[in-house]
C-alpha cells in the first residue's frame, strides 16, 4: 500500500513498506530478501527503550513555520521536546539568520479522570486558547496512545474547530503504540502537512524540493543545482508556509533519507506528479555521482553534470588520497538510522575503512515512490561490494548494540549519532565520531572532510581510553561468558 | 476539568520515577510501557538538566517491555514476565523496580501476580504504579521512593541515633541534586551524623537498605518527599523534619541548628562548625565588595524555580546579596493542597516581593515584563531596573531581551553543564555568588 492522503491517518511503515526492526545477518542477505518481499521481522526476549512516533511527529510539526501544536496527551509525552526545540528550532534559526523562538506546544495534560470522562472538551478549549494567544497561520493536533485507546474522535473536533476559527488545522494520528518504528512519526508529520498546507498548482518552476531535518550543510549542494539552473526549496525545520505551498510547483524532490523524507516526497509525487529521486542519495563520492547522473538525465543536463563530477573528483583527489593513506587498516563500527547506516557503510568503504558491523535502527525494503525503481542503499550495497558486511537491525536497542560491539572484533572508531551508541562506545574506550544526518555529507568534499574528522579523532584518544579503564559492564558475569551478539529469539519469526 | 500546560517544566510520574531510579546505585528500572515512553523521558532529562547524561541502565538503556497494539488487546503480562526473566539473567543489579506507563495502566495488566512470582523465588523486585496521568515527575519521585522505602524495605527494631536520610531533592528535576546533596552530607557529617543521600557517587545499595534504621528523615522541600516521609514514619517509626534546602551562610546556620536540636547534637559542636564555616565563607565574600561597589551591582530580581528551591534562592538574593525582590514564581503545577505550605514558608521567612504560582512559560514572561516601568523621560523616575533573573533556560529570551543578567538554575537547564556544582550550604552559597557575578562580568 502506498501513500494514501484520503484518510485522516497514515499507514505505518511496517504495513506500508514491510519495514522491520529485528534482523541479524549480512547486508547481502537482508537486501536480497527485502527485494523479494520475504524479509520477516524477529522479536526479542529482552528489549530496552526506544523512541516513539508520537515524539518524532511532535518535533517535526513544531518546527513548521509559526504553527502551534496541541499535544492531546498526558504531560510527559511532550516533555522530551525541549531537545528538539534546540536542534530543530533554535539551531536552525541561527543557521538561517532568524531570531529563534521557542517551540509552541500546548499539552492538554490528560489526567486519569479525562480517560474516564473524555478529553474532547479540553481539546476544544486548548485549541481556542492556542488561537487566542498566538493567532498562528496553522494549528496541528497530535493524538497519543492514551487519547487513542480511550477512543477519542479528535479528528472531528479538528474539523469542527477549523470551521470555527477559519484557519487550517491539521491532524496527526500519532500514537506511539501504533508502530515499533519511531520513524513512522515522520510519516504522520508528512501526512498532516500534505493534507493541510500543500497546495495545488498548474505552474512548474525550476525548483527542487529537499525534505529533511534541517538545511544544515546546504552549501554542499545548492551551488550544483544552481549551475544546472535550479533553486532548492527546503522543506525542513523552520520552513515557511510559502515553502510548503511552493513545493507542488517543483520539478522534482529528494530527501535526506528514506526514513524521514520518503512519505512527503512520495505524497508530492502522487498528488502533484513531482518526480521523487529515491534510488540514490548524494552522499560521499559514489553516491554523489550516481545521484547527479540520475538528476542530469531527468533534467536533460547530462553534460553539465559530467563536468561537475569531473571537477569535484579532481578538486579533492589529493586530499582523498592522503586521508585514505592515514586511515589504512582502520576499522569502524556503525550504528545509525535506516538509510544513513548503509550510506555511511558505503562511505567507509570509499575511505578504505574496514566495516566490522553496521546497526540500522530499522530497515525499509522499499520507499514511497509510485514507480518500481531500485531502492536506495539496498542495491547500492551489493554493487559496492558490501554484500558480506555483517549487519543487524534494532530499534535503537542500545544494550544489544553494546553486546554486538563488545563481542565482535574491537573497532578503531564508532560512527553513530544520538540514541546512546556513541556514549557506550566511549565508555568502553572506543572513540566515536558523529555520523551527521544532513546535507554536509554530500559529495567528495564531505567524503574527504569526514575522513579527516576520523583522522583527527584518532590523534588523541586519552579521554576515551581513561573512560574505558573505568568501565563497569552492566551484564552479569555468566552472560559475559556467553559472548552472544543479539537478543533476537532463535528462529521464531513473527510479523506482528 | 484540569487545564492545559504550556511548555511544561516537568515530565510525568514515569519520568520522575525513572530519573530517581537511574540515579540510585545498584537499582535497575524495568519499564512496563510502550517503546517510546522511557526514551522520550530520558531525552527530557539527560540533555536538559545540565547535560546530566545517562548512566548504568538508565537513559536509552532502560529495560522496557515495549508493548504494542498486540499487547493492548491481549494483555502485556506475558511480555513483562519475559522481560523480567531476561533482565535477571542479563543485568547485574541489587534491586529491580518495575514501573508502569499510561497504556499498561489503562489496559490494567496484573502486575501484582507477575511480580509476585519473582518475589516468591526470592528475587529482589518490586513494582510501582507510575502512569503519566497520575501526576508530574515530582509525584513520580514520591511514588517510587514510597515503593522502595515503605513497601519493599522491612521495618527494623534498632535505630541508629546518628543516621539520617535526606529526601526532597529530586534527581534531575533539581539539576544540582548531586552537588547539593554532597554539601548537605559534608555538613551533617561534621556534626557527627551519618547521612544517606541515596543519589551521590559515594552511595551504595547498603545505604538504601540501612534507611529504616535512620533516627530522622530530613525533607529539604515543602512539597516533594513530604508524603513519603509521613508514610515512612507510619511504617518505620522514623520522625521527619520538613524544612527548606539551605542556600548560603545564613540559611545554613539555621538549618544546622534545627537539625542539631532534633538529634541532640551538642550546641558546642554545632557552634564550632558554624563558626568555622562562616569564617571560611566570609573570607571569600568580603573580597567581593570591591567588585560590587565598583560596578554598582544592585538589581531587582525575579526567581523562577520549583517549589523546593524558589524560596531559598529568593531568600539568598534578598538577605545575602541585598537585592530588591520583585516576583518569586513557583513554576511547577502544584496540587492545591501544597500551596498553603509554600505560602506559610514565604510568610515565615518574611520575604519581600510577590509569590506567584505560575506554570505557564509565557505568563511568567508577561508578569516579569509588567514589573518594569516604561521610562517617562524623567531622570528621577524609578523604572524598576536593572533586572536580574534566576530561572530556567526557558527564561533565556526574556533575560537576553529585557534583563541585565540572569543565571540558569532550574529545570530545564540546557545552556550550561552541571557536574558536582551545587548551591546548597556554605560552599553552595559561594558558588552562587561566583556564578551570579561571573554572569555579570562575562561580557567584559
Amino acid at each position: 500500500m502506498a501513500v494514501n492522503l484520503n484518510t485522516p491517518g497514515c499507514e505505518i511503515k511496517e504495513r506500508r513498506l514491510g519495514s522491520i526492526t529485528g534482523y541479524f545477518g549480512t547486508i547481502g542477505d537482508m537486501t536480497r530478501k527485502g527485494c523479494e518481499g520475504c524479509l520477516k521481522n524477529k522479536k526479542r526476549c529482552f528489549t530496552t527503550v526506544s523512541q516513539c512516533s508520537h515524539y518524532e511527529a511532535l518535533g517535526q510539526l513544531a518546527a513548521v513555520d509559526d504553527a502551534v501544536i496541541i499535544d492531546h496527551a498526558p504531560v510527559g509525552c511532550s516533555a522530551g521536546q525541549v531537545c528538539f526545540n534546540r536542534i530543530f528550532n533554535l539551531n536552525v534559526s541561527k543557521m538561517i539568520g532568524e531570531r529563534g523562538r521557542n517551540f509552541r506546544i500546548m499539552s492538554t495534560d490528560i489526567k486519569e479522570s479525562d480517560t474516564v470522562f473524555g478529553g474532547l472538551a479540553k481539546l476544544r478549549k486548548t485549541i481556542r486558547k492556542a488561537y487566542d494567544r498566538y493567532h498562528p497561520s496553522q494549528i496541528y493536533v497530535v493524538t497519543s496512545c492514551v487519547s487513542a485507546i480511550i477512543g477519542e474522535d479528535a479528528n472531528s473536533v479538528v474539523e469542527e474547530m477549523q470551521e470555527e476559527l477559519g484557519i487550517p488545522i491539521g491532524f496527526a494520528a500519532s500514537e506511539g503504540i501504533k508502530s515499533k518504528i519511531w520513524a513512522s512519526g515522520y510519516d504522520d508529520y508528512s501526512h498532516a502537512v500534505a493534507r493541510t498546507i500543500l497546495k495545488d498548482s498548474d505552474e512548474r518552476e525550476n525548483i527542487i524540493n529537499y525534505v529533511g531535518f534541517s538545511p544544515l550543510g546546504k552549501e554542499y549542494i545548492e551551488g550544483f543545482f544552481e549551475r544546472l539552473g535550479y533553486k532548492m526549496n527546503f522543506l525542513t525545520a523552520r520552513a515557511k508556509t510559502e515553502d510548503y505551498e511552493r513545493a507542488s510547483k517543483a520539478v522534482a524532490s529528494f530527501g535526506q533519507c528514506g526514513a524521514q523524507s520518503s512519505y512527503l516526497c512520495g505524497a508530492l509525487e502522487k498528488r502533484f506528479g513531482v518526480k521523487y529521486f529515491q534510488s540514490h542519495f548524494p552522499y560521499g563520492g559514489i553516491g554523489f555521482e550516481r545521484f547527479f547522473r540520475e538528476v542530469g538525465e531527468y533534467l536533460g543536463k547530462q553534460d553539465e553534470v559530467e563536468e561537475i563530477i569531473r571537477e569535484e573528483r579532481e578538486k579533492y583527489a589529493d586530499r582523498l588520497e592522503r586521508v585514505r593513506e592515514q586511515l589504512k587498516g582502520k576499522k569502524v563500527f556503525i550504528a545509525l538510522g535506516a538509510t544513513f547506516a548503509y550510506e555511511y557503510t558505503r562511505i567507509a568503504g570509499e575511505l578504505g575503512l574496514g566495516v566490522i558491523h553496521t546497526v540500522a535502527y530499522h530497515y525499509d525494503p522499499r520507499l514511497d515512490n509510485i514507480t518500481d525503481e531500485r531502492v536506495a542503499a539496498a542495491v547500492d550495497a551489493i554493487e559496492s561490494g558490501l554484500e558480506n558486511v555483517s549487519t543487524s537491525v534494532n530499534d535503537s536497542q542500545q544494550m544489544e548494540t553494546l553486546l554486538t560491539m563488545r563481542n565482535l572484533e574491537k573497532p578503531d572508531v564508532v560512527i553513530s549519532r544520538v540514541h546512546e551508541t556513541a556514549p557506550w562506545s566511549m565508555k568502553i574506550g572506543i572513540p566515536a565520531v558523529t555520523g551527521s544526518a544532513s546535507l554536509n555529507l554530500v559529495g567528495y568534499r564531505a567524503l574527504v572532510e569526514f575522513g579527516e574528522r576520523i583522522v583527527e579523532e584518532l590523534k588523541n584518544k586519552n579521554f576515551v581510553t581513561k573512560l574505558g579503564k573505568n568501565f563497569k559492564s552492566p551484564f552479569t558475569e555468566e552472560y559475559e561468558q556467553l559472548k552472544q551478539l543479539h537478543f533476537l529469539q532463535g528462529g521464531k519469526e513473527d510479523v506482528e | 476539568m484540569s487545564s492545559y500546560i504550556e511548555k511544561p517544566r516537568t515530565t510525568c510520574s514515569l519520568g520522575g520515577a525513572l530519573a530517581v531510579l537511574s540515579s540510585m546505585p545498584g537499582v535497575i528500572p524495568i519499564s512496563h510501557t510502550a517503546s517510546g515512553c522511557a526514551g522520550n523521558l530520558s531525552n527530557a532529562t539527560a540533555f536538559n538538566s545540565g547535560y546530566c547524561g545517562s548512566s548504568y541502565c538508565s537513559g536509552q538503556n532502560v529495560p522496557v517491555s515495549n508493548i504494542g497494539e498486540f499487547q493492548v488487546i491481549f494483555g502485556g503480562g506475558n511480555r513483562l514476565k519475559e522481560e523480567i526473566e531476561s533482565t535477571f539473567e542479563l543485568l547485574e543489579g541489587d534491586l529491580f523496580v518495575v514501573t508502569t506507563g499510561c497504556m499498561t495502566e489503562i489496559i490494567a495488566d496484573d502486575l501484582y501476580s507477575v511480580v509476585k512470582e519473582f518475589e516468591d523465588e526470592g528475587k529482589p523486585i518490586l513494582y510501582v504504579n507510575t502512569p503519566s496521568f497520575e501526576g508530574d515527575a515530582y509525584v513520580g519521585y514520591d511514588l517510587v521512593l514510597d515503593g522502595i522505602f515503605n513497601n519493599y524495605l522491612k521495618p527494623v527494631k534498632k535505630k541508629d541515633p546518628t543516621l539520617v536520610n535526606i529526601f526532597g531533592v529530586v534527581p534531575l528535576l533539581d539539576p544540582f541534586f548531586r552537588g547539593d546533596l554532597e554539601e548537605i552530607k559534608r555538613l551533617l557529617e561534621k556534626l557527627g551524623l551519618k547521612v544517606n543521600t541515596f543519589f551521590t557517587a559515594d552511595q551504595t545499595f547498603q545505604n538504601i537498605k540501612s534507611a529504616p534504621k535512620a533516627a530522622l528523615n530530613i525533607v529539604l522541600s515543602r512539597t516533594h518527599g513530604v508524603k513519603l516521609a509521613k508514610e515512612f514514619e507510619k511504617k518505620h517509626k522514623t520522625p521527619y523534619l520538613i524544612t527548606d534546602i539551605p542556600v548560603g551562610a545564613e540559611q545554613t546556620d539555621e538549618f544546622l541548628k534545627l537539625v542539631a536540636s532534633r538529634l541532640d547534637v551538642e550546641k558546642k559542636v554545632v557552634n564550632k562548625v558554624i563558626n568555622e564555616e562562616n569564617k571560611n565563607y566570609y573570607s571569600y565574600v568580603e573580597r567581593l565588595a570591591d567588585l560590587i561597589c565598583d560596578s554598582e551591582f544592585k538589581f531587582y530580581y525575579h526567581v523562577v524555580s520549583n517549589s523546593s528551591t524558589a524560596l531559598p534562592y529568593a531568600e539568598f538574593l534578598e538577605k545575602e546579596l541585598g537585592w530588591i525582590p520583585e516576583n518569586i514564581f513557583i513554576s511547577e503545577a502544584l496540587k492545591k493542597r501544597d500551596i498553603p505550605g509554600i505560602e506559610e514558608a514565604f510568610a515565615q521567612k518574611k520575604l519581600g516581593g510577590q509569590l506567584i504560582f505560575e506554570p505557564h512559560a509565557t505568563q511568567i514572561q508577561r508578569k516579569m515584563t509588567e514589573t518594569m516601568v516604561r521610562s517617562n523621560g524623567s531622570f528621577y523616575q524609578n523604572t524598576h531596573t536593572p533586572v536580574y533573573v534566576l530561572g530556567s533556560t526557558f527564561e533565556k529570551s526574556f533575560i537576553q531581551k529585557s534583563a541585565s543578567g540572569g543565571l540558569y538554575v532550574s529545570y530545564p537547564v540546557y545552556n550550561r553543564v552541571v557536574l558536582d556544582r551545587g548551591y546548597a550550604g556554605y560552599r553552595g552559597g559561594l558558588h552562587l555568588f561566583e556564578d551570579i557575578f561571573s554572569s555579570l562580568v562575562a561580557g567584559r
